[in-house]
């Protein structure tokens, strides 16, 4: 018999497996934003160095194609950072507690509506029914009917 | 930052992408400055390269503070559970009334009109 191994997955509620992957997702998501930064922020730096005049003339070529590396290293970070983002916006959509938040006290102003409705409706009914039965126990007891039954 | 304008992590998300694309800006800003034939102004390159940390800085802190309320795993925090009972307790009251009606009206249908 070929045991293929492979554990069954978390549970209805909250879990330990479930924890640890979201902590290791926030970890990885948090460096790759550290990540990102420092790399925009050391090749502006690059960049800025590179730019001083320099009194070799041969260098020139190559300090512009450092330049341009450093340049372009520049744009790949920010496009990396806006990638970042765009997940970022996702979840929030998806399983933002906020919204989730928002739609849950929505419901609850319904329901405490409808409750409320209904015990109005009930005391309404309660008050009817009280001041009919009166009428009913005076009619009744003024009648010939409870006669006859004594 | 305006706290005011920023209240929903979309928006403060939103807010952190356009300041990405005004980092890129301004350090394009910069080299050009650096690139002028009349030399480049000092206080002109400080000041963007002062706003180019700060910038930075912001993008930074907003985005951390992002992730971690976005994937941060906690228990759903709202629950209409109490609300939902309570509607189905009525519910069930009326029920009980209508009965007690019916039974009413079964009861006093048997005794003939006075008239």
């Amino acid at each position: 018999m070929m045991n293929k191994g492979g554990g069954s997955g978390g549970g209805s509620g909250p879990t330990a497996a479930a924890a640890a992957a979201a902590l290791q997702k926030q970890k990885a998501l948090l460096q790759r934003v550290d990540t990102d930064i420092t790399s925009v922020v050391d090749n502006f730096n690059q960049i800025v160095n590179v730019a001083r005049v320099s009194d070799p003339p041969m260098k020139n070529s190559q300090e512009a194609y450092m330049m341009e590396m450093r340049a372009s290293r520049l744009v790949q970070a920010a496009d990396s950072l806006l990638k970042l983002v765009s997940e970022l916006k996702q979840t929030a959509i998806f399983s933002g507690f906020a919204s989730l938040n928002d739609h849950v006290e929505q419901r609850i102003a319904e329901f405490d509506q409808e409750a409320e409705k209904t015990n109005r409706l009930l005391a309404r009914i309660a008050d009817d029914a009280s001041a009919s039965l009166k009428e009913l126990e005076s009619h009744y007891y003024s009648s010939a009917q409870r006669s006859t039954l004594d | 930052m305006d706290p005011q304008t920023q209240n929903t992590s979309l928006q403060r998300l939103q807010n952190v992408e356009n300041r990405v694309v005004k980092v890129l800006e301004l350090a394009g800003g910069v080299m050009e400055e650096l690139a002028s034939p009349s030399g480049p102004k000092k206080e002109f390159v400080n000041s963007h390269c002062r706003e180019f940390m700060q910038s930075m800085k912001d993008i930074q802190v907003t985005l951390r503070e992002e992730i971690k309320s976005a994937c941060e795993y906690r228990p759903f925090e709202k629950c209409d559970y109490n609300a939902r009972i309570a509607n189905e307790i009525c519910f069930q009251k009326l029920e009980y009334v209508l009965t007690q009606l019916e039974d009413l009206k079964q009861t006093a249908d048997r005794y003939p009109s006075s008239d």
